[in-house]
């Protein structure tokens, strides 16, 4: 087993784009990091520059106290999940998870006893003599790990295992994985771009935005004190919404239906004013219009649409406040808001609506830079 | 409507078709039409192959007489002369040596040469590759094969055998060069990945992985190969100086003598010759049409 680290690592393609920019990463040995972003955002570039399938431009990589920028692929004693799983079509399951240790010529006896000792954790032993065509989804993906494990890697490095695979199974899966992280112990570096993913696996997760890793730290510190706007919206689900505001001395006002909406800080955001982007969690709306007595900021809203879920709701509701262009989904401007209730709400379409948050659960970034105003909830870290 | 845009609306075509429907013919007629094509164009394709095996089984005078009818008896007389003939089983084995060089080396260095196209090369320089491949195959083969056989000479290969074995290696190989470009271009890239990061080196990868997956596309072009080189006559006819290197369809010329022609012995040495390649082709059909089409379609 081994460390992970990338030293101002930069991926510059030949048409001149630049994938991964000046990426500074640790990974302790026996940690299982994931590298989360939206498309194009550099995170598979990163892993297969681990991997060796890319050359890297700028920077180092190592694997333990080694550089490995120039070792081949096949020397770098690590083992790759792929989002296709790259099961070779022609070999059986046995001589699939069998291949990597015939390749290091390993005995045969120690070879069948591996690969059965790996099909026994995953369940694949009546499958052996099996061709990948012939297995599902769920199984071929199984096989994809079985071939990585057998090796007994120094790091598994995946990329997307389960994006192919169904939602139940993905669940599924998902608690397979960290099992068997649990049970391994090896330094594990995954890519998803699924933050239901990052959240439950990783002990760490990095959030990258066009070649840049945004923020890294467990996933309960990203989801609490994201250190801006970015981060804020991508960790959490459904995202954070977001809308303009205006710091006045130490109240921050909001547009409103028929006045802006009010409330008074207190100390936690001391001496600044001017606009801010103020980001609220779903779960942070409460329902109905909140006491006058107290600070709390009051929106109303339109309903849009209601996502009875069994255990909660989703209400998705339009306001006044302005939205940020910055609050983008695929490219679409987002023009709603969306509270998570619990249990189950009655409520219908073009219905008026109320909400309070209280200040304290909100989070305010820079509305320029994106960057978090402050250090928020620092003494709830984790 | 009102008149004036009555006189304004125009019908495009679409819509005059649409209001014709179109008539199908009922299923059987279609079936029985396409049928009748198809036998129409069987019987033009085996007529000869029926008129050979007819002519064979005739004796000389009984040919002269009735060339194209049936035989009178079912004899085997001329099929045992070709067999009997010593000179024409050494053009069976100078083929047989020949041509079984040249498939496996065409076969090999074609996969090798559509895998390389297909992935490793910028892709830049691997489409001016391509084109030279492609190119050559539109090179009419009586242009080079006086400057091919100018090359043997300068290069001092005597011997018939390896003259054609080194033409051979490379005549069919702008075909295969495609086909196995557009069957790699569909394997998977992780493929590759995955086996580099098992351990295997690039021509490991190859070897390993992709020539096992490959057996169709190989198995197709060395069909084809050995069906063309087993037949060809022409650079046999020009590289080929000593008798005793002639190959099969070479040698086959010399039953015709300048007076007179023994057909039925011909005919049947021509049937004889034919048995490998009609075998070859009965037994991978199958492979052969998915595969050509599967290339054809693909990339």
């Amino acid at each position: 087993m081994a460390s992970i680290r990338f030293d101002g690592v930069t991926k510059r393609f030949k048409d001149g784009t630049v994938a991964v920019n000046d990426l500074s990463l640790d990974v302790p040995d026996g940690e299982f990091i994931i590298l989360v972003g939206p498309s194009g955002c550099g995170k598979t570039t990163a892993l297969r520059m681990v991997a060796g399938l890319e050359d890297v431009s700028e920077g180092s990589i190592y694997l333990g106290d080694e550089r490995v920028n120039d070792v081949d692929p096949g020397y770098r004693d690590i083992a790759m999940v792929f989002q296709s799983y790259a099961l070779f079509p022609h070999m059986t399951v046995y001589a699939n998870m069998a291949f990597p240790l015939k390749m290091r010529r390993v005995a045969k006896r120690e070879v069948n006893e591996r690969v059965r000792e790996a099909a026994r954790l995953l369940g694949l032993e009546p499958l052996l003599a099996r061709r990948p065509s012939q297995l599902s989804g769920g199984q071929r993906q199984r096989v994809a790990m079985g071939r990585a494990i057998v090796r007994h890697p120094a790091a598994f490095l995946m990329d997307e295992p389960l994006s192919n695979l169904d939602a139940k199974l993905r669940t599924e899966m998902r608690g397979q994985l960290a099992r068997m992280h649990l049970r391994l112990g090896v330094t594990t570096l995954y890519v998803t771009h699924d933050q239901t993913e990052a959240m439950t696996l990783g002990s760490r997760i990095a959030v990258m935005k066009d070649g840049i890793v945004q923020q890294s730290g467990p996933p309960q510190e990203l989801y609490r004190a994201p250190r801006n706007a970015f981060v804020a919206r991508f960790i959490g689900s459904p995202p954070m919404n977001f809308m303009h505001g205006e710091l006045v001395d130490d109240a921050l006002v909001v547009d409103g239906p028929d006045e802006p909406a009010r409330v008074r800080l207190g100390e936690r955001w001391p001496g600044r004013s001017g606009s801010v982007l103020v980001g609220i969690r779903p779960e942070a709306f409460c329902e109905g219009a909140g006491d006058p007595a107290e600070d709390v900021l009051t929106l109303h809203g339109e309903v849009d649409v209601v996502e009875d879920l069994g255990a909660e709701t989703m209400v998705y509701f339009r306001h006044s406040a302005r939205i940020p262009e910055l609050v983008q989904v695929d490219g679409q401007p987002v023009e709603t808001f969306v509270a998570r209730l619990e249990g189950m709400r009655l409520h219908t379409p073009g219905e008026r609506i109320s909400f309070h948050v209280d200040p304290a659960a909100l989070y305010l970034f820079d509305a320029d830079s994106g960057d978090a105003l402050a250090p928020q909830l620092t003494h709830e870290r984790l | 409507m009102a008149d004036g845009e009555a006189v304004t609306y125009a019908p495009g075509r679409a819509e005059t078709r649409m209001e014709r429907p179109h008539r199908a013919a009922p299923p059987f007629v279609r079936e029985l039409a396409r049928y009748a094509i198809l036998i129409v164009a069987s019987a033009i394709a085996l007529y000869p192959v029926l008129w050979l095996v007819a002519a064979a089984m005739k004796t000389q005078p009984e040919y002269i007489q009735n060339p194209t009818g049936l035989p009178h008896s079912i004899n085997f007389t001329n099929f045992q002369t070709v067999l009997g003939n010593h000179v024409l089983l050494r053009y069976v084995l100078n083929s047989a040596i020949v041509v079984g060089c040249a498939v496996p080396i065409v076969t090999v260095t074609s996969a090798m040469a559509g895998y390389s196209l297909a992935r490793l090369w910028g892709k830049a320089g691997g489409t001016a590759i391509l084109f030279l491949f492609l190119f050559s195959e539109f090179v009419p083969i009586g242009i080079v094969a006086i400057p091919l056989l100018l090359t043997m000479q300068q290069l001092g290969i005597e011997s018939g055998k390896v003259r054609l074995i080194c033409v051979y290696s490379v005549l069919m190989m702008g075909f295969a060069v495609l086909v196995f470009r557009a069957f790699f271009r569909s394997v998977p890239e992780e493929l590759r990945e995955a086996a580099r990061l098992d351990g295997c080196s690039e021509f490991g990868v190859f070897w390993r992985i992709m020539v096992p997956l490959a057996r169709s596309p190989m198995t197709l072009i060395a069909v084809i190969s050995f069906i063309a080189l087993w037949n060809e006559l022409f650079l046999a006819v020009v590289l080929l100086n000593d008798a005793t290197d002639r190959t099969l369809p070479l040698g086959l010329t010399e039953l015709r003598g300048t007076y007179s022609t023994d057909w039925p012995t011909l005919a049947a040495a021509l049937l004889l010759s034919a048995v490998p390649t009609l075998v070859l082709y009965a037994v991978f059909q199958n492979k052969i049409t998915s595969q050509l089409s599967r290339s054809t379609t693909r990339d």
